[in-house]
């Protein structure tokens, strides 16, 4: 029955994204672009694209970096344009999407300010879609008190409930006898990358329940087998990252941290939990997720991360196994109508596609010969489809 | 009351008529002129709804995939032409069936040839009563599917141009289910007409 009432309210915003679908490079641009000798040479090919309109002001020699904003700031303000037509659950769900966004912004402000640099340089690289309207007021920072500013500043933010929940995990994590300075020691101490994956398994987690109890049936059979699947990319990833590594050097140690940065959803949770867990080899790994034959296949070809050091431009890692796989997914879920996953398909897929652009344009600039095999690591959108 | 067009065939007065009378005789006694009127209300005002209910849910994705895509404009509006159909169905229907109401000019005298003037209205009230059910609700549906199926059809063709004509297949099928309404409607409410003089045997 929704796919008859679904117009009513969201039928104008999903069939903005179709027509926005049509915008996406294809195969032949990007052989095109490939063959681009210098960065003025892809910007006017970029121009005759869709994404002719912003990058007009800009001088031909553009560094990538100033690219990168363009790019992103033109698909902010699409995103913009659909959460302005939208109505009741497809806005909040659309806001719930930017979340993401504002994690990364925050998580960079903050390391930016630890580091002594300029709020002005923050500011104008943030990303345009977390933009929201406190983010202005992180820049207090008296001496070295962290956890004040995250309980004062950060729990106006949209996404301060998620810092609150990371703060009472840490801090729970201590053990007993702990004193304000051990507070004060763990916050500095602790490594950007894990608040940020941290908060973003939180995110996901809430996006989840968010998603199963507000949404319809349709859009609920796309989103969460996407979402399940993007939980267990995380934990695959999770895993992975940790075998090995250098600063886990205790089982124990690296046990809790798994335990802490693995999405509670997902289809490996909680059937495969205790098995992948302890697994400590690639071997180990792949055993616990033989349970799910998606996963078994992905796995087959992933580089050990035991020799981490042996890597190099060639090898396909996991990460890239894995966008591959994503951006299938993501490309299928435009065959359905009346759900909402075409807007979190959208806005993954535009992400993949302004990074094969941007990996584009450093090769370029570098100059790289054309058989090198960095040429081939983009992953197009779309492609799977045979289009 | 209709009784007292119709006399009064049990020969009871006000009171056996509020004691006596079961509710199959209140039931027979609703006048046919109510029925044949509300089965034309029901085949307009629902195959309307089903129409309108098509219109705005194509409308909508047209508008939408139209911003991106202006190339699609002109080629689909004739999912609305087809929704639009439907409505038309249902005005024809109405038309048929008021065209068979008119006043009994002559009801006689005795008490036989009521009943059997009376067993005539009702055959005709039932009739398009029903008639109208069955075109009313065959529209209605038809409307929602052929506006579904338009939505897809627009926003499919802003995504991948072939598409188009292939959907277009589809809506085609769905709103021969109207034309199905419209057929057995016409055949139902064919011998339907309200005497003018009324049948004597």
């Amino acid at each position: 029955m929704d796919l008859c009432v679904f117009g009513v309210d969201d039928g104008y915003a999903e069939a903005i994204i179709r027509g926005l679908r049509a915008s996406f490079l294809t195969e032949a641009q990007y052989q095109q672009m490939k063959n681009c000798a210098s960065i003025p040479e892809l910007k006017s090919f970029l121009e005759e694209t869709d994404y002719q309109n912003c990058l007009q002001a800009d001088n031909p020699q553009i560094p990538t970096s100033i690219l990168r904003q363009r790019l992103k700031k033109k698909l902010a303000d699409e995103f913009e344009y659909i959460e302005a037509q939208s109505t009741g659950t497809l806005t909040k769900y659309l806001f719930h999407l930017r979340c993401r966004f504002m994690i990364d912004n925050v998580v960079n402000m903050i390391e930016g300010l630890k580091n002594k640099i300029d709020i002005e340089i923050l500011l104008s690289n943030i990303d345009p879609l977390g933009w929201f309207p406190e983010i202005k007021n992180i820049k207090v920072l008296e001496g070295d008190d962290y956890s004040s500013l995250y309980r004062d500043v950060l729990i106006d933010t949209p996404i301060g409930v998620y810092f609150m929940k990371f703060l009472e995990e840490s801090i729970e994590n201590l053990h007993e006898n702990r004193t304000l300075n051990d507070i004060q020691n763990l916050f500095r101490e602790m490594k950007p990358e894990y608040i940020r994956t941290s908060l973003k398994k939180m995110w996901l987690e809430d996006f989840y329940s968010f998603c199963e109890s507000e949404l319809m049936p349709t859009s609920q059979e796309a989103l969460l087998e996407l979402l399940k699947f993007e939980a267990d990319f995380k934990t695959v990833q999770v895993i992975y990252n940790s075998i090995g590594n250098r600063d886990l050097n205790t089982a124990a140690k690296i046990i809790t941290t798994r335990k802490q940065l693995c999405p509670t959803i997902g289809n490996l949770y909680p059937d495969c939990e205790k098995v992948y867990l302890q697994a400590m080899t690639l071997d180990a790994l792949r055993e616990a997720v033989k349970g799910c034959d998606n996963y078994r296949d992905l796995l087959k070809d992933a580089p050990d991360p035991l020799k981490r050091e042996e890597f190099n431009v060639q090898t396909k890692t996991l990460d890239d196994i894995m966008y591959d796989d994503e951006c299938r997914r993501y490309a299928l879920s435009f065959d359905g109508q009346g759900s909402y996953g075409v807007f979190y398909a959208y806005l993954k897929l535009k992400e993949q596609e302004i990074r094969n652009i941007i990996w584009l344009a450093e090769m370029i600039s570098r100059k790289l010969a054309k058989n090198h095999p960095g040429w081939k690591k983009i992953i197009i959108p779309f492609s799977h489809l045979g289009k | 009351m209709s009784q007292q067009i119709w006399g009064n065939p049990q020969g009871w007065d006000a009171a056996e008529w509020q004691s006596d009378a079961t509710w199959a005789d209140r039931f027979m006694y609703i006048d046919p002129y109510f029925w044949s009127y509300f089965g034309v209300a029901l085949a307009l005002a629902t195959s309307i709804i089903g129409a309108s209910w098509g219109i705005f849910v194509t409308g909508v994705s047209l508008l939408g995939s139209t911003v991106k895509a202006p190339r699609i404009r002109s080629k689909n509006l004739i999912s609305v032409i087809f929704c639009e159909a439907v409505a038309i169905y249902g005005v024809i229907m109405a038309i048929i069936m008021i065209g068979k109401i008119g006043p009994i000019e002559d009801i006689p005298t005795d008490q036989n040839g009521i009943n059997l003037c009376y067993t005539y209205a009702l055959y005709c009230g039932y009739s398009l009563f029903w008639t109208g059910v069955s075109v009313g609700l065959s529209n209605l549906i038809c409307g929602i599917a052929v506006g579904v199926t338009g939505s897809g059809c627009a926003i499919s063709d802003a995504q991948t141009p072939e598409t188009f004509v292939k959907i277009l297949v589809v809506e085609i099928f769905g709103s021969a289910l109207g034309l199905f309404g419209v057929i057995v409607g016409i055949i139902q409410c064919s011998g339907a007409t309200f005497p003018k003089v009324c049948p004597t045997s």
